[in-house]
Order: structure tokens, then sequence, then C-alpha cells
């Protein structure tokens, strides 16, 4: 009997279910490169044979836009607007600084041309696309290897015929197309805030390409075991051909293990999804909201009303005013890892918790037993104690001692935020680390998250 | 106790007032605990508009006063400040004396253009009893009603932040019940930051740095700064008596400590800790210490930019370390004022000046916080009569150097349809100077084109009526270089 399969696919860590007449979960940690090398060897193991169905939930355009600008896109903008959504970006700190910041645009500066088109207020348009303007672009493009274009013109949301040629005479070029009047589906009710509308269209313009390439490998990967098979994969619900065409936008798709999740597990409260990559608080019962936070502002797209709290998985510990140790708003990337798996070099609250945690309550991430290192550990705890030293001036705190306490503060900061919320009555926590902070969170009642995924693909 | 739990009630106060956007909690023995400011007033006002309100009206708990003076801790009119108290000693009946103050202002739409007196810039309402044994005080809100400057929104907004008010009142009551922050808690958490900060100025040289900026021609500021024995002394001596711009001695303490924390580059706790290692001189009567009934709005807002400049100049003239060159100064308000519907005010990010280890940020607000450019384009073509034809970068407007100064900003539209316009920016003659060899930033200017193609730039102040036809252009200044450029 064929195989069900289920993933869901971070940036590093995975989730797969496997449905036959038997049900299989696992979690496994993968080099960034190289997931379909581990999910082979999982699925030899589980001696899947046949698959009939695959499911994926990949939240990567989030995380991609965050990770390097992109050379292989660029963005039409309305001529004179080029650097506004640049302008619009929030700070990285919200202390004054003579060190302000804004975070880098997911594509470069240079790579937003601007396009003398003019759609007015009203929707009357003032001044149409030139095809010779266009052909100019068109070969800007191509010596600069484009390959995804973002077309942002001011009002497309209202007549979106600029935007429509647009697409129409890049297309032919050979270029992928991707239009601010088109994100979320034709929800033009979400489309009053041209920045987030932009934003989108950006974003996705950015990370079609890795998307598309990543979702690729793993797709070859079941192909061998469902041949013949045509709409083999999923995203979420969507089929990946209806992606790759266009016809889903991008976003909405990545958005799809954050709408399972809310719709199937937070019907009648709030959840917490404490991931090894993120920490989700979902409102639940149904709220949902217009845009979904970036550090660039928010995206035009509709999903569960949802908010990422201030300590994440990654957040550094970094040197403080008050304490020697503090937290800081800057998040680790995985690439390095936590200490606890022997290359990081700064302590992150992953570290923290994995401290708390018994060593075999990692032992089902596969190879994450062969990379929590007692090394890493023993570094941790050793620059702990370092700082120690400076915490009291009583007696000097031991590294496990200022672990222990740092948990805590870790635990009470994430508290406070779901309190400000208004989310802290009936909450539940679900992920893999939910074993682990449900107590300290207060208490939580913990739900398995794979009982729902099995759900879903079933 | 230890710095960690000093460094937990520091997080335990971001999070508690987390939801509101500029506010203050200090003791009703005025220490202050907390303050989070979204401009540079802020810091110097918030706590005085607490004081104020307490000393003169004996806030219980739960009473709630509102004000907007400038003169007594309010920055600007159009931003009220309320103050509640938080008491949970309870007296046989009656509700408990305040031990806790906590401030939160909100921002309205600013009254923008020529005014003579802090009367011309709107309804300024000194601190008056608002809110009490749960409901609003009906013979404030009948006065405030009847007053043709009142705001549209006013009473919708006041409402809803009293919400907020009085949600934080239930935490802080909550806390302090459990224990989880307690008068010897934040003791000890004044202390350590008090230490920590004094750790933090034995780092930097002792010495003396002056600094003198022309304002208008006619007016001056002169600075002289000082660190010496863990303290930072700023004296305002010397500088003359507003002409044109005036700001109160509050508005000056908070632009004097926010500048100097922004170049200790951390995420530093301002608190009476921390304040006490300030000491600031300005002279009563000199244009950083004006009286009433001075307008304040351009020396709150441009002037304060102007302000953080000086200081930054005085201290980079002790500690080359702390250099950062001058941002651009003026944020070209202003305001179109249509015969229907509200007005619009236009506030422009500027250059930030360079420093020592990098590049000015390109149009951005060194000093304020406030989600000013949260504005959509196609929402404000919709509403005005109005069409934008750029908004962007102001290019080749910062200041060369090693590092270059940051863009100003660069905002055109055209007008559609006859508006009432008024403005009020500061040109002073110098633009936002390099350091160590970085050029100057770019002026700002506000200019309209007419129909026929004239260009006016206008003038610091001024209100006129615009065609349709005309260009409006508003172009913010750049930041400073720093470093000679070695090419």
């Amino acid at each position: 009997m064929p195989w069900s399969i289920g993933l869901r696919v971070g940036e590093h860590f995975a989730d797969l279910v496997a449905l036959n007449k038997e049900f299989y979960k696992r979690r496994f940690y993968y080099p960034q490169s190289n997931v379909e090398a581990t999910l082979s060897a999982l699925l030899q193991e589980l001696q899947v044979s046949t698959v009939a169905k695959v499911r994926l939930y990949p939240n990567w355009p989030f995380e991609q836009s965050q990770s390097g600008q992109s050379d292989s896109a660029a963005v039409l903008i309305t001529a004179g607007f080029e650097n506004w959504l640049e302008m619009t970006m929030p700070l990285k700190t919200w202390h004054f600084t003579s060190e302000a910041r804004r975070p880098a645009m997911p594509i470069d500066r240079d790579l937003f041309l601007g396009v003398s088109e003019r759609t007015n207020a009203q929707g009357q348009i003032e001044k149409p696309v030139d095809h010779t303007e266009l052909e100019f672009l068109a070969s800007k493009l191509q010596l600069h290897q484009i390959k995804d274009i973002a077309v942002c013109f001011l009002h497309s949301a209202r007549n979106n015929e600029n935007e429509m040629r647009a697409k129409e005479f890049f297309e032919t070029k050979g270029f992928r197309v991707h239009l601010s009047c088109l994100q979320n589906g034709h929800d033009f009710h979400l489309m009053t805030d041209e920045k987030s509308r932009f934003l989108s269209t950006i974003v996705t313009a950015r990370s079609f390409e890795p998307f598309l390439s990543r979702i690729k490998k793993i797709q070859s990967v079941f192909e061998t075991l469902a041949p013949g098979e045509t709409n083999l994969v999923f995203v979420g619900d969507h089929p990946l051909q209806e992606i790759a065409d266009g016809r889903v936008p991008l976003l909405k798709a990545a958005t799809s293990y954050y709408e399972k999740l809310s719709s199937s597990m937070a019907q009648d409260g709030p959840i917490f999804y404490a991931g090894y990559e993120n920490f989700i608080l979902f409102a639940g019962r149904g709220e949902r909201q217009k845009s979904w936070p970036s550090p660039f502002g928010p995206l035009a797209l509709a999903t569960p009303s949802l908010f990422f709290p201030r300590i994440q998985p990654l957040s550094l510990l970094t040197k403080g005013f008050i304490s020697p140790v503090e937290f800081s708003n800057d998040i680790a990337s995985h690439d390095l890892g936590p200490m606890v798996f022997g290359r990081g070099l700064v302590p992150t609250f992953f570290d923290l918790v994995a401290l708390q945690m018994k060593p075999d309550d990692l032992q089902d991430v596969i190879p994450i037993t062969d990379r929590r290192n007692e090394r890493g550990r023993h570094h941790l705890v050793e620059q702990l104690a370092a700082h120690a030293r400076n915490f009291t001036d009583d007696e000097r705190l031991a590294g496990e001692t200022l672990a222990d306490r740092l948990f805590v503060l870790g635990c009470e900061i994430l508290q406070d935020e779901i309190r400000n919320h208004g989310l802290n009555k009936n909450l539940k926590i679900c992920g893999p680390l939910a074993t682990a902070l449900a107590q300290p969170l207060g208490g939580l009642s913990i739900i398995d998250e794979f009982e729902a995924f099995r759900e879903w693909i079933g | 106790m230890d710095r960690l739990n000093s460094y937990r009630i520091y997080e335990k106060l971001k999070s508690l007032f987390g939801p509101l956007h500029r506010a203050c909690l200090m003791t009703s023995e005025f220490e202050l605990l907390y303050v989070k400011p979204e401009s540079l007033a802020d810091i110097g006002t918030l706590p005085l508009a607490s004081e104020v309100s307490h000393k003169y009206l004996h806030l219980r708990d739960g009473d709630i006063t509102i004000t907007n003076d400038p003169y007594s801790g309010g920055t600007v009119v159009c931003s009220p400040t309320l103050v509640m108290g938080v008491g949970t000693r309870t007296t046989k009946n009656k509700s408990a004396p305040a031990e806790l103050l906590v401030a939160s202002r909100l921002t309205f739409v600013a009254k923008v253009g020529p005014a003579n007196t802090i009367d011309d810039e709107g309804l300024r309402i000194p601190p008056s009893p608002y809110f009490s044994n749960g409901m609003p005080n009906p013979t404030i809100v009948d006065a405030l009603k009847s007053h043709p400057l009142l705001p549209a929104d006013f009473f919708p907004r006041i409402e809803a932040e009293i919400a907020q008010l009085l949600k934080l009142r239930a935490r802080l009551k909550d806390e302090l019940r459990k224990e989880n922050f307690s008068r010897t808690q934040w003791r000890h958490y004044l202390r350590d930051s008090e230490q920590a900060f004094h750790s933090r100025l034995d780092e930097l040289p002792e010495g003396v740095g002056t600094s003198e900026i022309d304002v208008s021609g006619k007016e001056s500021i002169r600075l002289k700064a000082e660190i010496r024995d863990g303290h930072i002394f700023l004296d305002f001596t010397g500088t003359t008596a507003g002409q044109t711009l005036f700001m109160t001695d509050s508005a000056t303490i908070g632009a004097a400590v926010g500048t100097f924390l922004s170049l200790l580059k951390s995420d530093i706790p301002i608190n009476m800790g921390v304040l006490s290692r300030f000491e600031i001189k300005a002279p009563k009567g000199s244009l950083v210490n004006s009286s009433f009934p001075r307008p304040l709005y351009l020396g709150h807002t441009d002037g304060l930019n102007l302000l953080a400049n000086i200081i930054s100049l005085a201290l980079y003239r002790i500690d080359r370390k702390l250099g950062w060159a001058m941002s651009g100064v003026s944020h070209c308000s202003l305001q179109l004022i249509p015969n229907d519907g509200p007005p619009w005010l236009f506030s422009l990010p500027t250059g930030l000046g360079a420093t020592s280890s990098a590049p000015g940020l390109d149009s951005g607000f060194a000093w304020r916080r406030f989600s000013l450019l949260a504005y959509s384009i196609e929402d404000l073509e919709r509403r005005y009569q109005i069409e934008f034809v750029h908004c962007g970068i102001r290019a080749h407007s910062g200041g060369g150097g090693r590092f270059a100064g940051g863009q100003g900003a660069a905002e055109s539209f055209k007008i559609l349809q006859p508006v009432k316009m008024s403005w009020n920016y500061l040109r002073p003659p110098n633009r936002a100077e390099g350091l160590d060899g970085g050029k100057s930033g770019q002026d700002a200017e506000i200019v309209v084109q007419s129909a026929n193609g004239q260009k006016t730039i206008l003038p610091s102040v001024g209100e006129q009526t615009v065609q349709k036809g005309d260009i409006i252009t508003l172009l913010s200044g750049g930041g400073g270089g720093f470093g000679a450029n070695s090419e």
C-alpha cells in the first residue's frame, strides 16, 4: 500500500510523518543543502517503497528573505519611488543610538528600477507603460542575469492594466514576473497599503527561485518512489505546479503549516509553538490578521493571527549593560548552531533550554545526538561561569546556576509577552521544545502537533 | 541582590510598558524608574508631567490627570499626557494613595505654521483631573468638547489609552502583590543602573569640550561639556535668548541625556540611577530654558535635533571615539489644510551623520521613533487632492568623507485642487557639519514650483494657499561625513 508523507521543513530542522498501515513520526536535523540525503536515508530506514502523496510545509521564503540579498531578482517600481520602501523600513533598534540601522532589503537598492508609468488614485491610467522603455529595462535585467521580477506600480490594486502589460512583456523575454496586484490571490481588500503589497511581492520574487529549487530537490527524492505520478507533491493543499505557475501565491503556500496548525489545534484557544527554529504564538479561535510581521515591515498576507515573541530559540546572550549577560535582539543562524551542538560560539536561549533537558530528549532528532556534543555543553557552561563572577557583590555564581537563572528569566520574558497579548488564558503548547518549556511557562498543557499532522496527510 | 535581578526588573518594565508608546514610570517620591521615549523631549518631559500632576493634584490609585501644557511637562500641545496613580495600600473608605505614577503620551496631528505664542499652536490643557472613581470628569470633558481646536479623534483615542493604562495598573498591582517588583528590588535596580553607567563613564577620558552654533544670525546656542569624576556636566551658559527658537528646560534635559546615551550605543535604562550622573545647566531666559508663553513646536522638533548635534560635537571634542557627525536638522514640517477633512502633516526623515566606523543612515529619524512614515502614498492620494511625483532618498545630499553622511529625503507632490498650506522648519545658517575632515550635508529646503515653472524657496515659517498644478518639494538635510575622503 503506498505511503502518504508529510514533511514540515525549516532551514535546518524538519518533521516527517509517514502514514501507511502504521504511523511514523520523526524530527531530524539536516545541513542546509542536504535535506535530500537525510530524507532518503530516513525513507529507506522506514522501508517506504511507494508513495501516493507528499505534502510539504516549508517556511523558507520568510527565512530566506532575511538571509541575504538575491542576485537574481529585481524590482520594477513606478519611477520616482525607487527608495520609498527602504525609507519606510523600521530601524533595528528602538533605543536612540548613533548606530541606527535598518535590515537589508531582500533585493539590492541598485536593482530597484523605475518605470515611467502612472495610475492615479481614481484608477485612471495617466501614463501607460512604454515598450521602448521596457525593452531597455529588459536588456539591463538580462545583463544582470535576473530571473525573477517584482512589478510594483502605484494604484495597481485599483487598476492593474500597467502591471499586466509589463507582465506580458517580460514573460515573453523569459523572465518570471510577480505582480503586486496579484498578491493574496486577488484579495483586494487587503491591498490598501502599497508598502505591504510591494514588500510581499518583493519577498516573493527574492525567494521564488531558491524555493522552487529546494522543493524540486525534495520532489526528486519521492519521484523515484512514485513513478508516473503527476500530482505527487503538494505544498500544503496546493499542487506544486500551481505555485510554480503563479496561480497560488508563494507566500500563501509558505504559510500552509501555520494555517493548518492554527485551524486544527487552536480552535478553542491560543497555542504556543515551541519549535527548534522559531517560537510562534497563535491567537487561535479563528482570528485572522491582514499582514505577516517581517523585519522589513508588514507583508500583505492574510494569515491566522500570530506573533513572534522577542525571545526566540536562537536569541543570543551577549554582553549587557546592567547585567554582564543579557538577551540580545539579535538571532544566531543555525549554520553555526547553538553551542550545545559543538560549533556555536555565542550562547543562545536554545542552549539554556538544552541544559534543562534530559540527555535523551533530543534523541529522536536524527542526527542531533551526534551533534549534541559534550564539549559544546562544557564550553557553554565555562563561558557562563566566566561571566558569573560579575553578577553579584556577594557570592560567585556557578555557571550552571547562571544558566538556570537565565533560563528562568527568558521564560519570564516570554510569559510577560504572552500576557501582554492577552493570550495567557487556556494557552497550550506544542512543538519539539514543548516538554522543556511547558512547566516554566506556567504549567501549560502539551498537545502533540504530530497528531494533527497525521490528519492533514491522511 | 544581584545584577541579574536588576536586569530582570528592566526586562519586566519593558514588557509591562510594551503596549504603550511614550511612557514613564516613577514612584510617588519622584524616583524615576523607567522611560520609554519616542522623542528626545520625552526623556525630560514625561517625568516632569508626572511630578507636576502629582504635586498639584495628589493622585490616588486609579486617578488619571491630563495635560499637554509644555510648561508643565508637556512637549508640544498636540501631544497630551495622561498621568495615572497606582497604589495598593488601601485606607478606610478611600482609595489608596498613589505609590507609583505612570505617564503615557499620545501623538495627534500638530498645528504647524506661524505662532507668536504657545496658544497659537493649539488648545493648551493645564494639568487637570480627567478620570477618577472609574469615570471621566464631566466638567473637564465638557470644557474640552466645546473647544474648536480639539482634534476630532480626541476622545476615542483618550478612552483607548485610558483602557490600556487601567490594564497596566492591574498588572502593576499584581506584580507588586507577588513581590516580583518591590521597593527593595527597584532600589537595587536603580543602584545597579547607576553603577553600570558609572563604569561606562570610567571608560571615557575626562575632559572638556565646547561647541557653539548660530541658529539664525540673531540667536546662538553655546555649550560647555565636561566629563569628570564619573559625571557629565553640560552647561549652556552663554546661550542667547530665543527669538525664533524656544525650548523648555525639561526638553533640553531630555535632549542632553538622550544624545549622550545614544553615543554609548547600548540599550541603557533611563532611570534616576543613570540620570543622577548628569548635571545640566540651562540658564533661565535662554532659548534652552524658555518661559511661557513662547511657542515651542519648532524648538521641540527641529530645535532638539540641532541641540543634539551641538551636544555630540562638544562630546566629540572630549573623546574622538564618541564622534558622530551632525545629522540633518530639519524635518520640513509642512501641513495641508483642506476645507473638508483633517489636516495632513508632512515630516521628513533626514540624513544621519556618519561616525568614525560607519556611514550615516539615509533618510532616517535619529531622534524619533514614531511611525511617521507609516503613511501610504496611495491612501494619501485618495484622501487629499494631491499626486506624488517623487518619494525617496535625496541623492548626493550627504556630506562626503571616509564615511559618508546619510542622505536626506525628498518628497514632491502636485496639487490637484487649491489648498491652504502652512509650514515651520529650521533653516540654520550652518549645514550639518562633518567631523575630522568629513564634508557637510546639504541644507533643508521647501520649494514651491508654480504651474508656470517659477520656483520659490519658502522661508522658515509661513502659510499660503497653493493652486492646482503647483508642485511642492520637500528636501530634508543630509548628514555630515566623517574623516577625509582618501580619494
